[in-house]
């Protein structure tokens, strides 16, 4: 079995026979890098929603040099490519701090502080687009600004953040792919090491790209569910 | 006791918006139990007032003291400083507020509503804080609507239920910030019935409002504002008797022509008729 594709290029014609054959013969090679690419991904989202909540917040905060904190947070880490963060966190974090953490630590560390920064600015807007009058409501009751945040603002902020929370899940789900840079064993780690012994990159890629397809769209249809309750409960 | 304080203090308070001072020296005392209605045109600071009274709004200078309490200090240079959050917040909790858009919480119904400062603020179990709400919304007239979402509410509903989350709190003194002007005609008259009740049962009540017949019938003493200033003050008779100032009568004059004269009255109110007939076949 076999796809032929004629590569046209600099005058010469070749042909190159695709055989999706070496896909399948490496079927669990390939998949076992799902697990790491789905663990590095969920670990790095839970990360980055705790960051991205508290970066949020603390960008609204009255007192400037509070607001200035996260304000600075957001502009180097959304500023900066995130895989020179992963190399930075890799490298220079364990000189720096002393801390000596393990490659796939490091990478989920690196992708959970880059995905805070967007959270972040995903978070602030969701409160902003909540009226002040519900804020003065609240706290005319006596409740504390905390309180306040907790049991009015963020329910109804969680509402409009749902749908670029689910982007930036799917950003990092690709994005998790570099994490295959430092030698962590996910999915393109395991699809990189296969095409360089079995000399079918173009299948394999193919393949690959296949399956972050999928993850993609499960993940973004998942979205579409939640959207769906949230619109019921209103 | 030896002396009851006023429930509500305000001296020589100022507040500018940048270049725009809102409230120039006033002066107010309002006693326990007293019913206060303030009016005057748009911009003349009534709602900035009600709003320096629970800090919703920070004045620039001078001195607000409910029930005897400061809810701010004045540094050296007599500049004001709110209280910190705590102190404010169990002083907030002694006054009600009605806003002009109800702002109730979308994502709770009625009775959550009226539960939640109980529950967040006093550490009221559950339980009670449910039964307590129940009876505040039997109270309003919404003994039916319990686990309706504000937005299946009319606007009078909603208002009612805000009435409801306020009392909730068993506030000593409630403010309304134009309770009804958002309130399409028909609707009016069942949340100034509400207060209307309120200030029967001796609720000390500051209630910024256009809503003259309302001022007239139940407002112990009347304020009118003007340029930041509270430029006359009476009981309804005097204020709408016998005008003294020349702002107040000009004031009265558009007012009342506006409000009572048939043409625009009866035609918002037959608009409304015409509605209703159309939606019922």
């Amino acid at each position: 079995m076999g796809l032929r594709a004629r590569l046209e290029g600099l005058g010469e014609t070749l042909e190159y026979n695709f055989n999706f054959a070496v896909v399948q013969q490496n079927w669990g090679y390939l998949a076992s890098g799902l697990g790491t690419t789905l663990l590095v991904t969920a670990c790095s989202l839970a990360g980055g929603l705790v960051i991205g909540l508290i970066v949020g917040v603390i960008r609204l905060s009255r007192r400037p040099y509070i607001a200035a904190i996260g304000w600075a947070y957001v502009l180097v880490l959304r500023n900066t490519p995130a895989l020179v963060q992963l190399i930075w966190v890799y490298y220079c974090l364990p000189i720096l701090t002393g801390l000596e953490l393990n490659t796939i630590t490091s990478c989920i560390v690196a992708l959970a502080l880059h995905c805070g920064a967007y959270v972040g600015e995903i978070v602030r807007g969701g409160i902003l687009g909540v009226d002040i009058g519900q804020v003065e409501a609240g706290r005319t009751i006596g409740m504390s600004h905390f309180q306040v945040l907790r049991k009015i603002v963020l329910p109804q902020a969680i509402r409009r953040m749902l749908a670029p929370l689910v982007n930036e899940a799917v950003t990092i789900l690709k994005f998790s792919a570099l994490v295959s840079v430092l030698g962590v064993a996910d999915l393109m780690y395991q699809a990189q090491t296969l095409a360089t012994t079995t000399f079918r990159p173009l299948e394999i890629f193919t393949f690959v790209a296949l399956e972050y397809l999928i993850l993609c769209v499960i993940c973004s249809s998942f979205a579409t569910i939640l959207e769906r309750r949230f619109a019921k409960a209103d | 006791m030896t002396r009851q304080a006023p429930m509500v203090c305000v001296r020589n308070l100022s507040k500018s918006f940048g270049t725009n001072r809102v409230l120039r020296s006033v002066e107010l005392s309002v006693a326990a139990g007293e019913v206060v209605c303030m009016i005057g045109a748009s911009g003349s600071g009534k709602t900035t007032l009600l709003r320096c009274m629970n800090l919703l709004t920070i004045p620039d200078l001078g001195e607000v003291l409910i029930d005897g309490e400061p809810v701010g200090q004045m540094d050296g240079k007599g500049r004001f400083r709110p209280l910190t959050d705590r102190d404010l917040d169990r002083l907030r909790a002694r006054m009600g507020m009605v806003f002009q858009r109800f702002n109730l919480f979308p994502h709770m119904t009625a009775v959550e509503n009226v539960m939640l400062g109980p529950m967040m603020v006093r550490n009221t179990p559950k339980i009670a804080a449910r039964s307590l709400a129940e009876e505040q919304l039997t109270k309003v007239g919404l003994a039916d609507k319990f686990d309706s979402y504000p937005s299946k509410l009319s606007g009078g509903q909603q208002q009612r239920v805000a009435i409801a989350r306020a009392l909730a709190m068993s506030p000593k003194l409630m403010l309304f910030d134009e309770p009804t002007s958002t309130l399409d005609p028909e609707l009016v008259g069942e949340v100034l019935e509400t207060m209307r009740q309120l200030a029967n049962d001796g609720m000390t009540m500051v209630i910024v409002t256009h809503e003259m017949d309302f001022a007239r019938e139940v407002a112990d003493r009347v304020l009118f504002l003007s340029d930041g200033q509270i430029v006359e003050e009476g009981p309804p008779t005097a204020i709408f008797g016998a005008p003294q100032q020349e702002k107040t009568r000009n004031f009265l004059r558009r007012t009342l022509r506006h409000q009572l004269t048939p043409p625009t009255r009866l035609r918002s109110l037959d608009v409304a008729n015409n509605r209703q007939a159309g939606k019922s076949p």
